[in-house]
Parts: structure tokens; sequence; C-alpha cells
């Protein structure tokens, strides 16, 4: 079982992580890149919270497959919907 | 069957078999409206000129009668049916989570009320039929507020289906007998478990539509009246849950006509394993098909040629299904009961449905088919041939086991002789309408379509009687029957012998002849025992509930002093639940964990929560996808950096993070026996909470609407509020939930060994705060 320690150092990774968008957001440059930066970086942060304030690392995929499934379905929902508008 | 139980009794039972009587008797009364309904239609088509319905109520008529027959009878059937017996097929004392069972019901009853309540407005309901398409459900084509309180009905419903997949999927996994091993399940679970998990994923992108078309007519977002949202949006979203329904309401029916075929031919179920596997398989691929149903619209060719092959691809396991059943009749002796007659009739009726329907995966054939009679005939050889014909077929195979009495068997035979004849006079001339267009009242210049349409209506005139003369038999045999053995039928099916040990014959296995008079040896609970277990689990919530939602719903769509009403009720009945939690008068009934694989270490509660989150991540989902494709499809979009204030962005980020940490702090403190530190984390939380709020809405939201920046001005506007308003409202069910803890952390509720809730309602905090890491940044930043 995780601690204080992890719990708060998680915290201040989120927070670090947080700015960093907030920074890239203002950056000049490729505003394709800067999405996807930008993004990974929500990603990221969704994934840590999962993963040790909502105990994902310590139940396994048993838990984990039924949002990953859910994740799975919505992006075949959205990338359809998108590409159907042949753009 | 319950005699001598109040109608108090009723209003308060959380007990599974009776919860399931409900929904029974509540879907066979909504067939019965439903089918007044299909009467009315017939006798109007008739003839070319007929003068039965105007237009406008014709409209009402066919949307009516479709969402209350797909939404409101044939899934709500089956779900009554699988309340009754998933839990004796697997041996649980009951579902996992009673009193959500019983608020499920109370969801689905009085959403159907609004539904069919919504013609008695002002202006009558929804003329839209039954797929609301966009533009046309928009205020501007659709101004009725019957039509808005139809979609708050259907999203009401959404509510109730999902309450009812988390107990079930929880029930299913989690609170199997001993020797119920995942091989050993029988048919009509798997298919439930099946269903269940499709409508967990089918259901929440339909409550995210609806919540767009709802603040569409209501608030004034702009979501379907916008040439960038408008019908295809609504199109994706409806459908992505329009195809998998036809599977929810499909499914179940396989499954009983499996335990039906296997109990009268005596027969194991041919390749079970692989009998499963194509029921997985159909559910898989039935979330990857639903663009076939909108293959006219002036979608990208290469997705349309993509979802052609999906949906060809979905017929294989399908048809194997079938073939499989055909093959457990194969040289068995058949025995010719009443169930067994409308088994049978199904497989005829899901045969002739699904080859009528292959054509429709054909882009270039489905050009010629779509919005025609043959169309309307396909879908009713599935919908009514099979999923009906199944469905009254499980009711005469279990109503000896419901009501211990016997039914008339030469009065049932006839009931099915007679609907077979007649669904066959009714449906089969749909598909010599080739040209036929769908929903159109009169057809005054095409009198070649009267031979066809006459027929139709002999038929409806055999086939509707016949339908009522099955419900007049059942009731008949309940009041006037003969008390039935405990296995008339000798079956093996786990729900009949109540054997779940390994060393017993496995379900829809090879068996042996069982002696009907045997007494059964099983967990399932005596009337009288449900009638005791009553004392102290009865609760008049979940109907108090329900009817507050009900009465909120009708405010919202029609008479706004209704809303503060339904207001009242609901949180005076929320502050009941949370005195009962605090006071723990609901004691949890503990299902030991016998079957452990993939449950062990996982409290149902636990597992419970995972299962709502990822419904929870489906609506958000959907509503994000939704976000994105008119944020795509528009040519222009504002700088997020000019629109929003990114410095009260940010701080809310790190408000929301900081609770996520005091959340997970107390949960530590708690598991580590430290009470004070809970309150404190608990504290901690619920201030952050609140001051998220505080900055969202007392500041963000004046700021940007003084700024012209409201949700009625566009795309932007109405995407923003509506995306980060649901947020909020989850925030504040957050906080509602985290004071609970509060109340019940200081009378001193938890310790190091009971602190349950506290970990389950911070796994919904930090989903909260999940979902706000993805609105973040696409709103403030991108």
């Amino acid at each position: 079982m995780a601690g204080v320690k992890l719990y708060v150092g998680i915290w201040l990774a989120l927070v670090v992580a947080t700015i960093i968008e907030v920074v890239a957001s203002s950056l000049p440059g490729s505003s394709s890149l800067i999405v996807t930066i930008i993004m990974l970086v929500a990603s990221a942060k969704a994934i840590v919270i999962a993963l040790y304030y909502q105990h994902l690392r310590y139940e396994g995929i048993r838990v984990a497959v039924m949002p990953l499934a859910a994740i799975v379905a919505l992006g075949i929902l959205a990338v359809t919907a998108i590409v159907s508008l042949g753009m | 069957m319950y005699r001598g139980f109040s109608i108090k009794q009723w209003l308060t039972t959380t007990n599974h078999k009776r919860v399931g009587i409900l929904y029974i008797v509540t879907s066979i009364c909504f067939f019965i409206i439903g089918g007044a309904i299909a009467g009315l239609i017939r006798v109007q088509l008739t003839t070319p000129s007929g003068s039965l319905l105007d237009p406008f109520n014709y409209g009402q008529a066919v949307t009516l009668h479709g969402l209350v027959m797909i939404l409101w009878f044939l899934s709500p059937l089956a779900v009554g049916l699988a309340n009754y017996f998933v839990p004796l097929q697997i041996g649980a004392k009951d579902l996992a989570f009673p009193r959500l069972n019983a608020a499920s019901y109370w969801l689905y009853l009085f959403s159907g009320l609004l539904l069919v309540g919504s013609v008695f407005l002002p202006g009558g309901g929804p003329d839209t039929g039954w797929t609301l398409y966009a533009p046309l459900n928009t205020i501007q084509f659709t101004p009725q507020p019957g039509a808005t309180l139809a979609a708050l009905a259907l999203a009401m419903l959404a509510a109730s289906v999902t309450g009812s997949s988390v107990n079930f999927i929880t029930t299913i996994v989690r609170n199997r007998a001993k020797g119920m091993t995942w091989s050993r399940l029988p048919v009509f679970t798997w298919s439930m478990l099946m269903t269940n998990a499709l409508m967990l994923f089918a259901f929440p992108p339909l409550a995210a539509g609806l919540v767009m078309l709802t603040t569409d007519r209501v608030l004034g977002t702009v979501f379907f009246s916008s040439i960038q949202g408008g019908s295809i949006l609504w199109d994706q979203l409806f459908w992505f849950f329009g195809h998998p329904e036809v599977y929810i309401v499909a499914l179940p029916a396989i499954g009983i006509i499996a335990e039906v075929i296997v109990t009268f031919t005596k027969r194991p179920l041919f390749a079970k394993k692989v009998f499963v596997a194509e029921m997985a398989a159909v559910t898989f691929l039935s979330v990857g098909v639903w663009v076939h149903h909108m293959f006219m619209t002036g979608i990208s060719f290469d997705v349309r040629e993509v979802f052609s092959f999906t949906t060809m691809a979905i017929s294989v396991p399908f048809e194997g299904l079938v073939i499989n059943l055909v093959l457990t009749l194969r040289k068995s002796s058949i025995r010719l009961t009443t169930p067994m007659l409308y088994a049978l009739g199904a497989i005829f009726f899901v045969i002739l449905g699904g080859i009528t329907g292959i054509f429709q995966a054909f882009v270039v054939l489905d050009y010629a088919f779509r919005g025609s009679y043959w169309v309307v005939g396909h879908f009713h050889y599935v919908m009514v041939g099979t999923t009906i014909f199944a469905l009254i077929a499980a009711l005469y195979y279990w109503w000896p086991k419901i009501t211990k009495k016997t039914y008339n068997e030469k009065f049932g035979k006839l009931t099915f002789y007679l609907s077979f004849i007649g669904f066959n006079l009714l449906y089969f001339p749909y598909f010599f309408l080739l040209d036929m267009p769908r929903r159109i009242s009169a057809y005054p210049a095409n009198p070649e379509w009267v031979p066809m349409n006459l027929a139709a209506t002999i038929g409806a005139i055999i086939f509707g009687p016949a339908i009522l003369l099955t419900f007049i038999n059942l009731v008949r045999s309940y009041r006037k029957g003969k008390t039935s053995q405990p296995n008339p039928w000798g079956s093996e099916e786990t729900e009949w012998t109540g054997n779940y040990s390994a060393s017993a014959p496995s379900p829809s296995m090879p068996m042996v002849t069982v002696d009907p008079s045997n007494k059964q040896q099983t967990n399932e609970t005596s009337e009288k025992e449900d009638m005791n277990g009553e004392k102290g689990k009865s609760t008049f919530m979940p109907a108090v509930i329900a009817a507050g939602t009900a009465l909120l719903l009708l405010g919202i769509a029609a008479y706004p002093p209704v809303l503060i009403a339904g207001l009242i009720v609901i949180a005076l009945a929320f502050l009941k639940v949370f005195k009962d939690g605090t006071e723990e008068k609901f004691a949890e009934f503990k299902e030991t964990l016998h079957e452990k694989w993939p449950a062990e270490s996982l409290s149902k509660e636990k597992l419970g929560m995972w299962i709502f989150l990822t419904s929870e991540i489906l609506l958000f989902g959907s509503l994000i996808a939704a976000y994105l494709y008119v944020r795509v499809s528009s040519p222009t979009w504002p700088i997020a950096t000019q629109t929003h204030d990114v410095t009260i962005g940010t701080a809310n980020t790190i408000i929301l993070l900081t609770s996520s940490l005091a959340m997970i702090l107390a949960f530590y403190s708690i598991k580590t026996g430290n009470s004070t530190g809970l309150k404190i984390g608990l504290g901690c939380t619920f201030a952050l909470g609140l001051a998220f709020l505080n900055l969202k809405l007392g500041f963000e939201w004046p700021d940007l609407l003084r700024k012209g920046f409201t949700i009625d001005s566009g795309l932007p506007g109405s995407s923003y509020f509506v995306l980060t308003g649901a947020h909020a409202v989850h925030v504040a069910v957050g906080l509602a939930a985290v004071g609970y803890l509060m109340v019940r952390a200081f009378k001193g509720g938890f310790t190091s060994e009971k602190h349950s809730a506290v970990e389950n309602i911070g796994l919904y905090w930090h989903f909260v705060d999940i979902i706000w890491m993805f609105l973040f940044p696409l709103f403030y930043l991108i």
C-alpha cells in the first residue's frame, strides 16, 4: 500500500504537469504539435490519478478492463464521427 | 405468489423476485398500451385515406409505439425475468444491491408514465418517430413541451438501465454459489451478462445526446440546430445506442430459447462454449455496426464501406447462435409443449428476420430499402417475432416456478397457433410493400398498396387478441389453475433443481431423468422467508426518489413550479437515505464469495462503483466526442486563451488536484486507524470542492456572460457551458456524498476495518477530477 509521501509526490507531479500544459499553450510554433503535447500531458495526468489515487495499479486488469473498454468504444465513436465528415 | 402482500409491501419491496414481478407486470401494461397504438396505426392504413388519425396524431402514434415497445416493454420484460431467475440460476440470495434494484424499477415505471403522459401536455407529445432525428427534434420544428418531456423520460430510463446494469454485472460476477463456475453458468444468465454489458455501453451515449437535446430545447444551445452539429451528430450518438439496442433485445431472447430447447429436448445445448463465444462476439461487434443506419446520409464513403463489412461480419456469430439451436434439436425427442412451440416459432422468425436484414448491410441495397415497409417487416420479424415469442415462451416456461400453478396447455397451444398465423399475416405482406414509405399516414395516390395493408390488418386482428388470450390464460391459471409440481418439466437447470455443486450435471449438459416430485435443495428463499426478509429491508425511498425525479423532469419540460417540488422531494428522500446510511439501518447482507475468479479481494461495492464509473466515462466521453466533432466541423473557433481566463482555469485545476490529494489521504488515514486524519481529509476535500464550484459559478460564469459568451451564443458557448455544467453537477453530487461521509465519520462510523464507503466515494471523486483533466486543456488551453 502506498504511503503519504507517494501521494504528496504524485500531487506535486500533477501540479507541475499542469504548469507545463499552461506554459506549452503559450509557446509559439506548430499548433498541432502544441495540442498534441498538451493532450498527452493531460492523458498522463489522468492515468496517474487512476493508477495511484484510484488504486488501479493495485487492482490489476480485472478492474481496469471495464474503463479501458469504455475508452476504446469512445475512441471508435469519436474517430468514426470525425472521419465520417470526410475532411 | 405473495398472496396477502399489501400495497405498502409492493411499494417498499427490495426483494428480487417481487421487483421482478413488478417489472413483468408493468412491462406487459406498457405492451398493451403500445399494442393498442399499433392497432390505431393499422386501422389508419387499412384504407388509402384513413381518417382516424391526422398526420400529427399519426406521427405521435408511430413515435410512441416504437419507444414504448422497444424500451418500455421488450427489454424491461427480459429484465423482469432476469430479476427473478438470474439469482436463482446462480444461487445468489438476491441481486447485489437490492435498494438500487428497486430504484431502477421505479425510475423505469415513472419514466414510462412521463413518456405516455407527454401526449397529454398542451400541443401533444413527440411526433418525430422513435429515432427523434435532428433537426426535426429541435424546438423550431417540434415546439411542443411534450417532446421535451419525452426526451427527459428517455434520459430517466437511461438512469434506470445504468443502475440495473451495475446490479446484474456485479451479481453475476461476484455472487455465484459454490460450484457455479463460469463454465457451468446457465445460458440465460450468460445472455443477461452480455445484455447488461451492452446496456452499460449503449445508453450513456444516448444520455449524452439527450442532455444536449434537452439543453437545445430548454436553454437555447445549438448542438442540433446548427449546421456543424445537426443531424449527423444526433445520428452518430443515437445509433451508437440504437443498433446495440437490437442485440439488447435479442440476446435475452436467444438465452431463453436455448433454456427452453434444452429442457424440452432433454439434450445438452450443442457446443455450449461456442454458443457463449458467439454471444460474446455479437456483443463486441454490435458496438461497431451503427453507421449502417446512416448509409443514406452524406458521410464519407470510406466509412460506409467499413461499416458495410462490420455489418456483414456480425451476422456470422449471430447465425452461428441459430445453428447451435437448430443442431440441438437434431435427432432429439422434442416435447411440443406451449413454451417449446413459442421457442420454435422464435427460431423460425429469427431466421427470416436475419435473412431480410442482411440486405441492409450493402450500401446500394440499403439505398433501395431504407425507409420502406421492407425494413418495417424486417425489424418486426426480429423484434416481435423473435423476441416476443421467446419472451412468451419464457413466461409459459417459468410460470409454474413463479406462481406454483399449472397453466392450461391446450389453451396455451391454441394461443401459439393463433399468434403464429396472425403474426405472419400481419408482417409478411410488408415485404411486398417495397415502395411504400414508412411513417406516412395516407396513400391516396397508391391504391395498389391496399391489398397488402388489408392483409396486414386482418393479421393484426388475429395476432393482437391471440396475445391477449395468452395473458388471459396465464392470469386464469394463477387464479384457478392446479398446483404445479416443483419441477414440472423435469428440468436439470439450476433454477429448478437448486443444485449448484460441481458434482451435479452441468446446466445445459447431458442429463438424467429427474423425479419432478423431488424436493428442491436450493439456495432459493421461500415465500415466507421473502415476506419475513422484507422486514428491515423494505423502504419507500426508491419509489419516492423516482417520483421526485419525475416531478423534476415534468417541471423542466413544462411546469417550472413543479420543478421546485421535485427538487424538494428528491432532497428530502436523499436526506433520509443518508440518515439511514449513517445509522447503518440497512445492514449489508454479506454474500460469501464462493467462486473467486475474477472478484477475489474485490468487494461488491467497489466492483459496482467501477462498473458505474465505466458508464460515467462513456457519458462524459460522448459529450467530449460531440465537442470534438462540432469543433472539427466548424470553420472557425474562438482562441481559447482569449475567451477563457487561464488563471481561473489553472487555479481550479490545482484546487481539484488538491481535493483529490485530501481525499486519498482521508482514505489512507482511516485505513491505518487514524479517524482524526479521516475527518481532516474529508473536511479539506469538501472545502476545496466548494471552492471549485464557487470560483466557477460565482466568478467565472458571470464574467463570461457579461462578455456575451452565453450558452445560446453558438457552438463554443453551448459546448463550454454544457460540458463544464455537467461536470459541476458531478462535483455537487460528489460534495453531497463527501458531506455524508463527514457526518458518518463524526459519528464514529468508520474504522480501519470498515471504511468501504470512503474508498468508493473516493473513487467517484477522483473520477470527477480526471474528467476535469481533459476539460481544462480542451476549453482553456487549445
